[in-house]
């Protein structure tokens, strides 16, 4: 699903962002990237999402690898990931189920499609009844959940998140990581950066640590004890 | 959810519905700000009813041009001393001559009748004592060439007094059309530039509010074509409805100014069609200023951060 060997990314200026991952992920793993601010973790997230491209090593992403991809075929393999931002970016002037639609749209969806995958997408999300709201009038938690409905309406193989719950408070954090963990379990590979420590814990997945960079640790949270 | 993806459906059907898609956002584009649009709109009309105005102007200099062109007459004026069956003789030498097209003899009778003809010229006429005009060959050559290499051949002959070579005037009349035309043509393509890059304009001021929207869809996988293409439609758009308008005013132009501009044509010896709308050109400009204003949209879709740098 994604494989990573000694991978690096160096920015023009020379500051190197990451430097000599190696790491796999299998189909259906839910994993966490995390570490302090400026480690490299949404670095790592765009590199995944094809959004950047590796400087050396190589990376291999749903049995593809973008820096061997023509740029007109990138494209294609964006549409096949699921995104989901801290801001949510959602547009400000779209409905929360044209928000949703839009990487229906993108793929070039028939209306009907559209219109029965985001009704399907937003149940998922506990906001059916919501569709027809503007982003403004949601609350943040809503606004996160727009956006995961959104990740996931064109069912995506893979799913990123980077820094999900990072505005949201404690309880919504745990509601949309269930969500995530539900995904996963209907197969889809989720992979989430953030650097909320105890929620990592508590959800005890595995955990790709993160310091300057480069791959610290790579480790699943054994159940505390009771 | 089911695992059931969008794959399954024809490329050309999704293209289809992508075109579908596109279009929908163009005319979204439009209905947004109307007002806005309707100024750029009547602009760019004005602008393609110039053009049209300009053709019509190429048409006149071409029509103008086009007997000036073809006039190079040599008048070859003979010796005194060469009579009537002398200059028939010359004539007919003279037309077996392939330079030449047309070769006639004028007797002095005849000059003397056409000169009594011009105003002013009787009463100078009447008052010397007999004819004295020589016979007269006219020639019309085949070409400019031909006029040339025939006044040095015939120049110095016993039998020729003298050669009146008009094409001289009708050379510089020449240049002045073609100059003109030139200019015209060169106007025209300016007008030309100045639509494609009227819509640019438009069209990029509308693309700079929908920066973040694109910068999305490049995340969720859409093509540089997918982001280009409601803009393409936008152009295109602009193009279909300027061009209507413009062919519209210039239908009232023609209906307002028709018959100053009949009169005008036939004072000038202009091609009549000119006073009226030339139909086939004015269809033709609608499919013209459609690729107009798509190339327009094109120019404006030119220079945008790809996804790298918008992430």
């Amino acid at each position: 699903m994604i494989e990573a060997e000694s991978l690096s990314l160096r920015y023009p200026g020379g500051r190197e962002a990451l430097g000599d991952l190696s790491f796999r992920i299998d189909a259906g793993e839910m994993v966490f990237i995390t570490g302090r601010s400026g480690a490299g973790k949404s670095t790592l997230v765009k590199l995944i999402a094809n959004l950047l491209l590796p400087s050396r090593g190589v990376l291999r992403v749903l049995d593809c690898e973008p820096s061997r991809l023509a740029r007109r075929h990138r494209p294609g393999l964006r549409r096949r990931i699921g995104m989901v931002f801290q801001d949510h970016r959602l547009l400000p002037s779209l409905s929360a189920a044209d928000n949703v639609a839009l990487p229906l749209r993108i793929q070039g969806a028939p209306d009907g499609e559209i219109e029965r995958r985001v009704r399907a997408a937003l149940d998922l999300v506990g906001l059916g009844q919501r569709a027809r709201a503007l982003p403004a009038t949601l609350s943040g938690g809503e606004q996160q959940r727009v956006g995961i409905a959104r990740a996931i309406v064109h069912r995506p193989p893979l799913l990123l998140a980077d820094e999900p719950t990072g505005n949201l408070d404690p309880q919504l954090s745990v509601e949309i990581m269930a969500l995530f963990e539900r995904l996963g379990a209907h197969g889809t590979t989720v992979l989430i950066a953030s650097h909320d420590l105890p929620l990592i814990r508590q959800m005890r997945k595995r955990v790709l640590v993160l310091e300057q960079g480069r791959l610290q640790e790579d480790f699943r949270p054994q159940a505390e004890p009771a | 959810m089911s695992r059931a993806n969008l794959r399954g459906e024809s490329r050309l059907r999704r293209l289809r519905w992508r075109h579908q898609r596109a279009r929908k956002d163009a005319l979204l584009h439009l209905s947004r700000q109307p007002a806005g649009h309707a100024f750029a709109l009547l602009l760019l009309a004005l602008a393609l009813l110039a053009l049209l105005l300009l053709k019509t102007g190429i048409d006149q200099f071409r029509h103008l041009g086009a007997p000036l062109q073809q006039a190079h007459a040599l008048s070859l004026f003979l010796d005194e001393s060469i009579d009537g069956t002398a200059a028939a003789a010359l004539r007919e030498q003279l037309q077996d001559d392939p330079r030449v097209v047309l070769a006639q003899a004028i007797s002095p009778d005849a000059g003397l009748a056409e000169l009594l003809h011009a105003e002013g010229s009787e009463e100078a006429l009447s008052a010397l004592p007999g004819n004295p005009l020589p016979w007269v060959i006219v020639i019309e050559p085949r070409d400019r060439d031909a006029a040339a290499t025939l006044a040095r051949d015939w120049r110095g002959r016993a039998q020729v007094s003298d050669i009146a070579e008009e094409s001289q005037w009708r050379d510089r009349a020449d240049a002045v059309v073609r100059t003109a035309r030139a200019v015209l043509t060169g106007l025209a393509l300016l007008v030309i530039g100045g639509v494609v890059l009227l819509v640019a304009n438009a069209v990029r001021t509308i693309r700079v509010e929908g920066a973040e929207e694109r910068a999305l869809q490049r995340i969720f996988g859409a093509s540089e074509a997918d982001l280009r293409r409601p803009y393409l439609y936008l152009g295109a758009l602009y193009g279909l409805i300027a061009s209507v308008a413009a062919v519209v005013l210039a239908l009232v132009v023609f209906l307002l100014l028709g018959p100053a501009l009949a009169e005008l044509t036939a004072a000038f010896a202009l091609d009549p069609a000119g006073s009226r709308p030339d139909w086939p050109w004015l269809v033709g400009m609608i499919p013209a200023a459609v690729v107009m204003g798509t190339a327009g949209a094109w120019l404006a879709c030119l220079f945008e951060k790809d996804v790298e740098a918008s992430a």
